[in-house]
């Protein structure tokens, strides 16, 4: 008996006194997940996830795209505000890119070995940044994307101003820190690690960045805008920054509208101008379909006369009070569509920032005399780079110097210097298509092309354009506190009107 | 897999002693009297009981009854007294008073004053020693009103244990809830003990996110004809022994292994149920298909109108249908009980069971086959199980229990998400089109699906049904091995080994040409075909060391255990998206593939043990304490104590001169502090990284896998729980009154907080937050007519909880806990019950007045709690009536005080099918509310804008109902034809006639059953959307054994 209660009594003890808890430790490491990575793999994640806006939110705001159907996706095309719409920058960019781009800065600051992969993540993080403070104003700069490396779970806004400030600082010194004798660039899916193209990249933002300052405070633009051209911009189509896509990563902004496409037309101002215009590439981007439920098995009209945008101002019910009403078309109205075989193919690329942009840009720049040159030549060389670039959407989809020559002698797009700011800034808005957040800041900005405002009834905006996208919901129950700040920050109002800084 | 070899053994070895034990009677004393007395014993219902125990008062030893309950006894003189006893029935004394032949009946011993209760590790307790709650589950009741998960048939028994099965199909889960919610988040099931054995329920139902069908519970692994005994163990102390896996009570099942000295015995249990979906809706049928007071004039308007009723008076005029074909406008009446089938299922079950003096066994097999309602579901489900009892030596006994469990889920709806969900569809489709006409030309020419309406996510149900296939073949094997010696009386040693594996295979297309699908590259195919396969592997191994001595008045019982429990899971999920050969759903046809391996393994290690000091028969006290070593914590603070301490005092006892109406009076106190560590996984407290499978353009993608920041520090939660309790048996057991009232207070919550996203990360781990569940159980039981020939008895049982928030982490008032797919979403709110509704309300100015623009409501510009979606009060009533060989049963239950969100009500007014849509379809909706600058609302609005209003603004007040209801639940009559058959063939034979949700007494949800909800998990609690129709069910159970 007594070596029975022996035995179960060791037996118990030996468990405690060897220690209950023996091998847990290795236990619990997943031998199936690495607790490091190379940083590398992580740059070219930060780069593909890029969020590049849905055809709903910036570019129906600047009216070259439109869906008339209202109830939940009453959005943009009818000024109303639709939260769906607003937090999709905000949720794009924090948790992917963002939180990348900050891991891969810890784990290479210092590190000297690793100076251009340092430098060119700090270029696209201010590419990133610029769009959130476009988009929203004040918004988590210093803090963000930093839970896991710095514990700040609830990260504060930073002003608008101070974040723009340390942008065109980040991109001059990172820009100029860059250094091709240094170590190789891996990782890099927009330009193979070539350095140089790096520069032309840095140097282009901060133009871009410059030129955003020309509303508020032209010699603060002057100032870096200049200093941007002697660093050296993009040169050609070749340095054109962009997403190729392909069938295993497919262009999520063209496979969306891919999905109903009996929902989505072009918007009648951008047709119209296009067409009016004579202009070669609207057969690319525009085309009409026997019945818009059916666009994609079914083969395009691209004759320009046959192209009509659906008009601004109705929902479907209204849509046939409208002058001119084109009709029913099986499942949808006889208007013009995203010509789904060269612009809405689903391996369409994304562009971020081009030739063409960068050329306008210095036209601009030249007219309001930042820098030297001939604003003319700078505009003719945007607007060609701009139609070229149209071969990398399709194979077929060359337009012929001949044809670009033709464009710009008709006098309705000759550069004139008495219609210079429209011109230019119309031709942005035409070859920013496809880059929401490009084609709406530059709007913004320059107040090109003039469009006529949305008179849908019941807008939930005080001015006549969306100026501003409002904070996500979740911020104002989860970081209350930091987002109170930043609303009294921009003005008070977290509304779509209270413009940003710089479009005052 | 050591129990299967040591099962296979047992069952050689013990094959051969049943033969030779298969002897009709068995006599185990000397027969050394002077007088033979012969007699039969039956039990409540007339039929024979085997194994009786029948003695002469005063004598040392008895006799057993055999199979036909008859048994001969050689007594002492012919005044002698004979004892008959028998497990679960209340003994029985007979003075022979000359006679040779007696026959008695003995009554169960369910209204006994101290009945045999499992208890935690298996422990077998007298109830009155119990200082805690413990219900014992009528298992006849619910093996007659079956259900596919046995489970569902428990809802609204006992009181506190709150059932609300999902309607998702006959393979679907349960959500089971003990004395409500006892964590925020994670798994708050109660623990299931199935034989010594600790089972998660792991339900695995739709969440309305990731997953869209419902793939059942380890439940549906349970054959209810198998079960022995059931005990809800109501609280924490109760289950206090399974330290960090008590914190929400617990049910501990035994099943059958057969009676010693009993010979060969069969039965036979066949069920024959019929289920039939329940319409609810009260829609209008004077519009028809179309648009803004428009019906379709083309082909391509019928094709984008579909989905809304918004058109004109009926009036038989040929208009155009989506196939474009002209057809009279008319309604489609009745569309849900067209669609969905009425669902048959068959359960049969046949058992073979014996055993000789040294040991018994049962087998059994079990198979069913149901259909769902959606008429390509059907679910498929094989039984084997096996306990085996054996007894080598007097002190050294075994027990073997073996279940092995094989079901095929085929199709089960996709439920919760609005999507390729048929119900979605059925409930939402214009209200003018047939059904015929919707399967005739689901297809079109090029094999795609035919446009049915604008929304391509909207997808014909006939379409879906025959294109697309989704399966679930599983298999799970329990099984339990325990070994006791018993030193001396008072002392004995028990070790034991559990192991629970199963393995799952899950596959499922997405079709190509289905309209929903993402467009493929030119020259491809669209959809995607996925398989997962998973298998877990769990061991539980412990022993158990008791005994007990008594000295005089004073009694001391304790017990000492330890124990181990591994646990590991793999599994790996392939999807392939688009392919290269249209119709051919494989990994080699997939243009891209991609692929994940999951891995699991954790170890939880304790040691526990019990004291239990008893005074006289009144006067109990036990005291628990279990220590918890986990694998997944950080090795710091690895380690955490639980203790219990729980008295009752039987006062009945206690009184020299109890009043002659008390039968038993016992009041009982507790306190325990138990804890769970769900919430907190393997490896979750380290970044891990990942790389893409596919490159882009030849780049690995690297990511962070996490997105909820690692935290080192996190800890088991725990949850304090005191509870007093009164137990009273009156006017001979006649009238039963069992109360209990708790406090459950939960701290240390295991949070997944959510962070702004700005910070990179959605969410961090926290140990923070605090949650007190409060509430009483009634349990009345009255006998109000016992006759010879008819018997009333009454049960009914109702539970009250509350609970509240008490705090959340640092600085934060809400958590949330998940959001409808479209609208409203589910938080918990500090100050205020689990699981508010919330939204955007109508807003209103400073008068109250509801404010317009353009006519149509605007959302607040803050969200509305709408009250707490679970009830407060739940219970049931169940009357048993027996007039000589019938039984009629009926059940009523209840719940309220909850609230619940309709996304279905949403659907029925925006699209235009409700009755209430019909406001405003002649001159619009001129809504009572004020414009922006206080001027009275002028503008009319059209209707179907007026009303999709409610959905871009998301505004829920129209949409929120109270989830209240009275059911009759169940109602049963059943014959006992055992007297009628052939005796020595048949011993019994009882045949039922069933129906299960009879009758909705009383809801307020327009449309819907309240019950029609999609989740068994708690973060969609109260969001109604697109689950199939509840069903009632009709048919017949019959039970033979020979």
């Amino acid at each position: 008996m007594k070596n029975y209660i022996k035995i179960i009594l060791s037996a118990a003890c030996l468990c405690s006194a060897v220690g209950c808890d023996k091998g847990f430790k290795e236990l619990n490491v997943n031998p199936n997940n690495t607790t490091s990575l190379d940083p590398t793999f992580l740059f070219s994640n930060a780069e593909v996830l890029t969020y590049s806006s849905l055809m709903e939110t910036e570019a129906t705001v600047v009216q070259q795209f439109i869906d008339p159907f209202g109830g939940i996706t009453s959005a943009f095309n009818f000024n109303v505000l639709n939260q769906t719409y607003t937090v999709m920058r905000w949720n794009n960019a924090y948790p992917n890119s963002i939180k990348l781009l900050e891991h891969i800065l810890s784990a290479t600051k210092g590190d000297a070995t690793r100076a251009n992969l340092y430098n060119a993540t700090r270029i696209w993080r201010a590419y990133n940044y610029m769009m959130l403070v476009d988009t929203y104003g004040d918004v988590p700069y210093s803090q963000a994307g930093q839970a896991y490396l710095s514990s700040a779970f609830l990260p504060k806004y930073d002003k608008q101003q101070d974040i723009y400030t340390d942008l065109v600082n980040e991109l001059t010194t990172a820009t100029a820190a860059l250094d091709a004798a240094k170590d190789v660039l891996k990782g890099d899916v927009f330009f193979g690690g070539n350095i140089p193209q790096w520069k032309r990249l840095g140097y282009s933002l901060l133009l871009r960045i410059g030129m955003r300052y020309s509303k508020l405070d032209a010699g603060k633009a002057k100032t870096i805008v200049q200093a941007a051209f002697a660093g050296g911009i993009m040169q050609s189509n070749a340095d054109n920054c962009y997403l190729k896509y392909n069938n295993a990563y497919p262009n999520l902004v063209t496979q969306q509208i891919q999905q109903l496409t009996n929902t989505y037309y072009l918007a009648e101002p951008f047709v119209t101008q296009l067409k009016s215009t004579g202009d070669p590439r609207l057969k690319y981007i525009s085309a009409m379909y026997a019945d818009p439920g059916k666009a994609l098995s079914l083969a395009p009209d691209t004759a320009s006369a046959n192209q009509f945008g659906l008009p601004i101002g109705y929902d479907s019910g209204t849509l046939p009070s409208a002058p001119g009403f084109r009709g029913a078309s099986g499942s949808g109205f006889k208007y013009s569509q995203v010509n789904y075989s060269v612009f809405g193919k689903i391996t369409a690329p994304q562009y971020f920032v081009t030739y063409a942009q960068t050329q306008l840009l210095l036209a601009e720049a030249a007219f309001r005399g930042y820098i030297t040159g001939a604003a003319g030549t700078y505009y003719s060389n945007g607007v060609k780079a701009a139609m070229d670039q149209f071969a990398s959407y399709d194979a077929s989809a060359v337009i012929s110097s001949d044809a670009e020559n033709a464009y710009l002698n008709n006098p309705a797009n000759a550069y004139a210097d008495a219609n210079a700011l429209k011109q230019i800034n119309t031709q942005y808005w035409i070859t920013s298509f496809g880059n929401g957040a490009e084609t709406w800041a530059n709007f913004r900005r320059s107040g090109f092309p003039a469009l006529s405002p949305n008179t849908y009834p019941g807008k939930q905006i005080k001015g006549s354009f969306v100026r501003r996208y409002t904070y996500p919901q979740t911020e104002s129950s989860i970081n209350a506190d930091n987002y109170k700040a930043a609303v009294a920050s921009i003005g008070g109002s977290d509304d779509l009107d209270t413009p940003v800084f710089w479009d005052k | 897999m050591p129990a299967i070899v040591i099962s296979v053994l047992f069952t050689l070895m013990f094959a051969a002693d049943v033969q030779a034990g298969i002897a009709a009677s068995v006599r185990i004393s000397i027969e050394v009297g002077v007088q033979t007395v012969t007699g039969k014993v039956l039990d409540e219902k007339g039929l024979p009981l085997v194994g009786v125990t029948v003695s002469e008062k005063g004598a040392r030893s008895g006799v057993l009854t055999d199979v036909n309950g008859n048994y001969r006894i050689q007594v002492s003189a012919d005044n002698a007294v004979l004892m008959f006893s028998y497990l679960g029935y209340s003994p029985k004394s007979e003075p022979l008073n000359g006679r040779s032949t007696v026959n008695v009946t003995l009554e169960p011993k369910s209204n006994a004053l101290s009945e045999i209760i499992v208890t935690a590790l298996g422990i077998k307790r007298e109830s009155k020693k119990l200082g805690y709650a413990a219900e014992n589950v009528r298992v006849g009741e619910i093996t007659t009103n079956r259900s596919t998960n046995f489970v569902n048939s428990l809802e609204g028994k006992v009181a506190g244990l709150d059932i609300s099965p999902p309607s998702s199909g006959p393979g679907g889960s349960t959500k089971i809830r003990l004395r409500g919610q006892s964590a925020f988040q994670g798994d708050n099931a109660p623990l299931i003990v199935l034989n010594g054995l600790p089972l998660s329920q792991s339900p695995s139902s739709t969440n309305g996110y990731t997953q869209s069908v419902d793939l059942g519970d380890n439940m549906q692994q349970i054959n209810p004809d198998d079960i022995e005994s059931m005990t809800v163990l109501k609280g924490a102390t109760a289950a206090a022994l399974y330290g960090s896996r008590a914190s929400n009570g617990a049910l501990i099942i035994t099943t059958k292994s057969g009676n010693k000295n009993t010979g060969i015995g069969i039965e036979f249990t066949s069920n024959f149920t019929q289920n039939q979906a329940l319409d609810f809706t009260d829609f209008q049928y004077e519009y028809g298909q179309g648009e803004n007071n428009v019906r379709p004039k083309t082909q391509g308007q019928a094709q984008s109108s579909g989905a809304w009723s918004f058109g004109e008076k009926f009036d038989n005029v040929p208009t155009y249908q989506f196939d474009g074909i002209q057809r009279p406008y008319a309604p489609e009446k009745n569309r849900i009980s067209k669609f969905f089938r009425r669902a048959n299922a068959w359960t049969n079950t046949i058992a073979f069971s014996g055993g000789n003096e040294k040991g018994s066994f049962r087998f059994s097999y079990s198979n069913q086959d149901a259909q769902g309602i959606v008429p390509n579901n059907d679910y498929h489900k094989k039984i084997f199980n096996l306990g085996l009892n054996y007894n080598f030596t007097p002190k050294l006994s075994a027990q073997i229990y073996i279940n092995y469990d094989h079901e095929n889920n085929n199709n089960p709806p996709v439920i919760g998400i609005q999507g390729t969900s048929v119900t979605n569809y059925m409930y939402r489709y214009s209200n003018s089109v047939s059904l015929d006409v919707l399967k005739a030309a689901a297809v079109d020419a090029n094999g795609n699906e035919t446009p049915t309406s604008r929304f391509t996510t909207l997808t014909n149900p006939y379409w879906i049904m025959n294109k697309q296939f989704t399966r679930q073949p599983k298999d799970h094997l329990l099984g339990t091995a325990s070994l006791r010696y018993q030193f001396f009386d008072w002392l004995y040693l028990q070790g034991r080994v559990n192991m629970e594996y199963s393995a799952s295979f899950y596959e499922q297309n997405v079709p190509t040409g289905t309209l929903a699908n993402a467009a493929a590259p030119l020259g491809l195919y669209n959809g995607s075909y996925n398989s997962n396969d998973n298998t877990y592997r769990a061991l539980n191994a412990d022993f158990l060391l008791g005994g007990g001595h008594k000295w005089g008045d004073f009694s001391f019982d304790a017990t000492l255990g330890g124990n181990t429990f591994p646990s590991s899971s793999r599994g790996y999920t392939v999807t392939a998206t688009n392919f290269y050969v249209r119709d051919f759903y494989t990994l080699g046809n997939g243009v891209t593939t991609t692929s994940a391996y999951a891995l699991s393994k954790s170890t939880v290690n304790s040691l526990y043990g019990t004291a239990e000091f008893g005074y006289k028969s009144y006067l109990f006290i036990n005291v628990t304490g279990r220590n918890d070593w986990f694998s997944v914590l950080s090795p710091d603070h690895n380690h955490y104590f639980y203790p219990s301490v729980s008295g009752s005092f039987v006062f009945s006892e206690f009184l020299k001169n109890p009043p002659s109406w008390l039968s038993f009076g016992k009041i009982r106190a507790t306190y325990a502090n138990v804890g769970s560590a769900n919430g907190i996984g393997p490896y979750s407290n380290s970044l891990t990284f990942a790389l893409s499978q596919n490159t882009f353009n030849g780049f690995p993608l690297g990511s962070i896998n996490n997105t909820t920041t690692p935290n080192q520090n996190i800890k088991p939660y725990s949850v304090k729980e005191k509870e007093i309790g009164l137990e009273l048996r009156m006017f001979n057991s006649r009238v039963n009154l069992d109360v209990a009232a708790y406090d459950k207070h939960t701290t240390n919550q295991i949070l997944s907080v959510a962070i702004s996203n700005a910070s990179g990360y959605t969410g961090t781990i926290v140990n923070l937050g605090e949650l007190q569940n409060r509430g009483m159980e009634f349990l009345l039981e009255l006998v109000p007519i016992k006759k010879r020939d008819f018997t009333w008895r009454s049960a009914f049982n109702t539970a009250l909880n509350s609970s509240k928030v008490l705090a959340l982490a640092n600085g934060q008032n809400q958590l949330t806990l998940g959001a409808g797919e479209f609208f409203g979403s589910i938080v918990d709110q500090v100050g205020l019950p689990l699981n508010q509704i919330q939204g955007a309300t109508y807003r209103r100015d400073a008068n109250g007045k509801i404010i317009v623009s353009g006519g149509k409501p605007v959302a607040s510009t803050s969200p509305k709690l709408f009250g707490s979606a679970l009830p407060k009060a739940t219970g049931g009533w169940v009357n048993t009536f027996t007039y000589k060989k019938f039984t009629l049963m009926t059940h009523i239950d209840y719940k309220a005080g909850g609230k619940i969100l309709s996304s279905s009500n949403l659907n029925f007014l925006r699209e235009g099918l409700s009755k209430e849509s019909l406001v405003g379809r002649e001159g619009g909706v001129k809504f009572d509310a004020v414009n922006a600058d206080g001027t009275p609302n002028a503008m009319a609005v059209n209707a179907e804008d007026f009303y999709a209003n409610y959905r871009s603004q998301g505004i829920l007040d129209p949409f929120i109902y109270k989830s209240d209801f009275i059911k009759l639940r169940n109602v049963s009559l059943s014959y006992d034809f055992s007297k009628m058959v052939n005796a020595k063939f048949i011993k019994g034979l009882v045949l039922s006639a069933v129906c299960h949700n009879v009758l909705i007494i009383k809801k307020y949800t327009p449309n819907i059953d309240p019950e029609a909800i999609s989740s068994s998990g708690d973060i969609l609690t109260g969001y109604e959307q697109s689950s199939v129709p509840t069903t009632r069910t009709y048919g017949f159970n019959l039970n033979v054994k020979f």
